[in-house]
């Protein structure tokens, strides 16, 4: 690794560092009660009890961050291991066996990429209504697409090389071909597409809770904390710029450590 | 002699623009047992859909009949580098044409493989590297090692030393005589290196063109060739190889 | 005309220090027809490029000499470069396909050596460009001229590269593996032309090749690398004939024995 590389790595790992520290944080214990309010501390400035100052409820803006930051990562994750699991098996049927099971899925596949993929979790969420789990499901499913592609164009690929065709040779059923000989190849592909995709999660939930259709109040995500803080912006703009700050800064960190992963090979 | 592999009128044809294009033209021959049978050609001549076919790799526009007397023929092929899986170790690679059939216990499994290592002069200490970690010689030999583990009686070599320095080349060419011998096997041997070929092959067939223009005992296809291409083909390397 | 004296390269990667050309020392004058031969990772591609200017990574460091002509070439400005290469030196590849740009048609590749470094209008360059077409014997110039690269068959590329290179009538060619991509027949086709370049009009020609029978017929001296290091050189029938060192003895023996050279 040379020298650039190595400094964005490290600076990628020590900022995703601090988030999952985070995370972990709010898994644990907060300083206050996210969800008690306190009248008399509205509009708290920032200070060594309210590290992020209150918010127009009274309610500590530093306990609300960490617990969101939880909520954001689950949701993220969550919606990522959704789109990479379909999308692996879908990827690889499609590019693996090719024919008119191919054409009719990525056909399907195209139009729903031809969506950007917030509109269709809207469309998805007016189906089944507002929520955590909800929004989770509609997002997962948009995702998919977009791996399903990536992968599929790795297997088109691979399954032509010689070494998929020396195991054909020796007799190996399909199944094992793709889990056993094409699966493990696609590790670096992935590796990149899933960061890309977390970083996309996030930004998602983030809008998704912001037009309030996400995760619901009292419940804090960094996006919803967004939209309620924007009524006081004025007022209060820490309540808004310290959940901002923190998605920035999640992206950051995962950005810095997709580029030096995915450049590796 | 018996044979090993009988093929007739085979033909392969692909749609090219909507034309019909033949890689391969009403093509008959036999591989007898034991021989080595070179098949000579310059690329695009229709050499590689050929072995691909018998091999039933390629199936699509194939016409004729293949006919195998004996059970998975098994192919080595030209650039060693992407016939080895680059996610697994090379233990794994020589193991799983016997995992597959399912027939061994795990140790003689294992007792295979380093048997296999020894006969193609590898050390085992190569059981548990990658192939990124080999030079190209020795994946080659781990390529020709898989291709026999399920001892094939017949075998196809597309090109197998054209990637490969000079003498690699002749070590690799050297431990295919010496496993031809040894195995009894039969190989449809595919190179454009004339040189190679009369070293290697008891029978030689020229191919052009998707169709066998000549074909016969080595020294009747070099010296005594009927056909104007060999012809061509045979004065092109004699001025070469001066 | 070309002198190469102690060429060092050094690369320093993330893989630790490699050294892939050692103290290379050889000499050309015009005319010549030298060849270089070694296995792959001999440093023979590395020497050729780093005389034609074309090294210059950042991890790499090289030391020495290389002079052309009396001009120092090695770690010069690349002003000074630029007036030499693809004018005065010019270089083939091995693979024609990935040596021509695919968008722009054969003529205009052709003729671009001669819109860098003259000042010839369009008609000129045209004309040139047909007639080095020609030169190469290509059967149908004009139709070349007019056609992009992927229109063309391999060997038919490797000569309208050989023609884009001779195009500024350079005092050398670099030739590297020119023929190991084509098929036998177009080889010998190849080889024969640039015999005829270097008789006619005396252009020096450094030829790289891991062939040494494709060497052998076509070069006057030979230089044998292995790893960085010039392991022998001298008269080519002497080295093939009487090889001093152990390893050139190796490398001949395992040329496939040649079914021609008993019989007539």
């Amino acid at each position: 690794m040379d020298k650039s590389k190595k400094s964005k790595f490290i600076t990628g790992l020590v900022i995703t560092g601090i988030i999952v520290l985070l995370t972990l944080w709010g898994m644990i214990k907060t300083p206050y009660d996210p969800y008690a309010m306190d009248s008399g501390a509205k509009f708290a400035k920032v200070s060594f009890s309210h590290f992020f100052g209150c918010d127009q409820f009274g309610r500590d803006v530093f306990s609300r961050v960490l617990i969101g930051i939880r909520e954001t990562m689950f949701i993220a994750a969550s919606v990522v291991f959704i789109g990479v699991f379909f999308g692996t098996i879908l990827g690889m049927i499609t590019g693996y066996f090719g024919g008119w099971l191919d054409e009719i899925l990525m056909r399907f596949n195209d139009a729903m990429l031809a969506f950007p993929s917030i509109l269709l979790a809207l469309v998805i969420i007016g189906i089944f209504g507002p929520g955590k789990y909800q929004l989770i499901a509609a997002l997962g499913i948009a995702f998919i697409p977009s791996f399903a592609r990536v992968v599929r164009g790795e297997v088109l690929k691979i399954r032509n090389l010689d070494y998929v065709l020396s195991v054909k040779l020796y007799g190996a059923s399909d199944l094992r071909i793709l889990v056993v000989h094409i699966l493990p190849n696609l590790k670096t592909v992935l590796l990149s597409t899933v960061i890309i995709g977390f970083n996309n999660a996030v930004l998602a939930e983030a809008g998704m809770s912001y037009l309030g259709i996400g995760v619901q109040p009292p419940e804090p995500s960094l996006g919803r904390m967004l939209s309620e803080a924007q009524a006081y912006i004025y007022t209060s703009p820490m309540s808004a710029i310290f959940p901002g700050l923190v998605i920035v800064l999640m992206i950051l960190g995962f950005s810095l450590l997709g580029d030096t992963v995915g450049k590796k090979h | 002699m018996s044979n090993v592999l009988e093929v007739r009128n085979l033909t392969v044809e692909f749609k090219k623009n909507k034309k019909p294009f033949y890689a391969v033209n009403d093509v008959s021959f036999d591989v007898k047992e034991g021989e080595i049978l070179g098949l000579a050609g310059e690329s695009g001549c229709g050499k590689s859909t050929l072995s691909r076919a018998i091999l039933g790799i390629q199936k699509k526009g194939v016409t004729g009949e293949i006919r195998h007397y004996y059970k998975r023929p098994q192919m080595v092929f030209q650039d060693p580098a992407g016939s080895l899986n680059p996610a697994k170790t090379i233990g794994f690679i020589l193991e799983e044409p016997i995992r597959v059939r399912g027939h061994f216990s795990k140790e003689e499994r294992e007792r295979r493989v380093k048997d296999m290592l020894k006969k193609v002069d590898l050390p085992e200490e190569f059981l548990t590297r990658y192939p990124n970690e080999l030079s190209g010689g020795q994946r080659q030999r781990v390529c020709i090692a898989a291709s026999l583990m399920q001892e094939p009686r017949f075998l196809i070599a597309d090109e197998p030393v054209s990637a490969l320095d000079v003498t690699v080349q002749k070590q690799i060419l050297d431990l295919l005589k010496k496993l031809h011998k040894e195995l009894n096997l039969s190989i449809l041997f595919i190179s454009h290196d004339l040189r190679v070929i009369f070293d290697l092959c008891d029978r030689v067939m020229v191919m052009k063109s998707g169709k066998i223009v000549e074909m016969g005992d080595r020294e009747e296809v070099y010296f005594h060739h009927k056909d104007p291409y060999t012809a061509q083909l045979m004065e092109a390397a004699r001025t070469k190889y001066q | 005309m070309l002198k190469v004296e102690d060429l060092n390269i050094k690369i320093n990667d993330r893989r630790g220090n490699t050294i892939p050309v050692k103290d290379v020392d050889f000499e050309m004058d015009r005319g010549d027809i030298l060849g270089i031969v070694g296995e792959s990772g001999s440093g023979k591609s590395m020497s050729a490029l780093a005389i034609a200017g074309l090294l210059s990574r950042h991890d790499m460091e090289k030391s020495g000499h290389i002079i052309f002509e009396g001009v120092s070439l090695l770690n010069c400005p690349r002003k000074v470069l630029r007036k030499i290469q693809g004018y005065e030196i010019s270089m083939i590849f091995q693979e024609p396909l990935t040596s021509l740009n695919p968008i722009r048609r054969v003529g205009w590749q052709v003729e671009e050596s001669l819109r860098i470094h003259t000042t010839m209008d369009k008609a000129e360059r045209r004309e040139r460009a047909l007639k080095a077409l020609a030169d190469v014997e290509l059967d149908d110039p004009e139709a070349v001229y007019n056609s992009f690269p992927h229109e063309l068959s391999g060997g038919m590329r490797q000569r309208a590269m050989i023609a884009a290179a001779m195009i500024s009538e350079p005092r050398l060619l670099i030739a590297d593996e020119p023929t190991t991509a084509l098929d036998v027949t177009i080889q010998a086709q190849i080889v024969e032309l640039l015999k005829k370049i270097n008789r006619e009009r005396g252009t020096a020609i450094l030829f790289i090749s891991h062939d040494l029978s494709l060497v052998n017929t076509l070069c006057e001296r030979v230089i044998v690398m292995k790893d960085g290091l010039v392991v022998e050189s001298g008269i080519c029938e002497e080295v093939f004939n009487n090889p001093k060192e152990e390893y050139t003895k190796g490398l001949i023996a395992a040329i496939p024995k040649n079914p021609f050279s008993e019989r007539k």
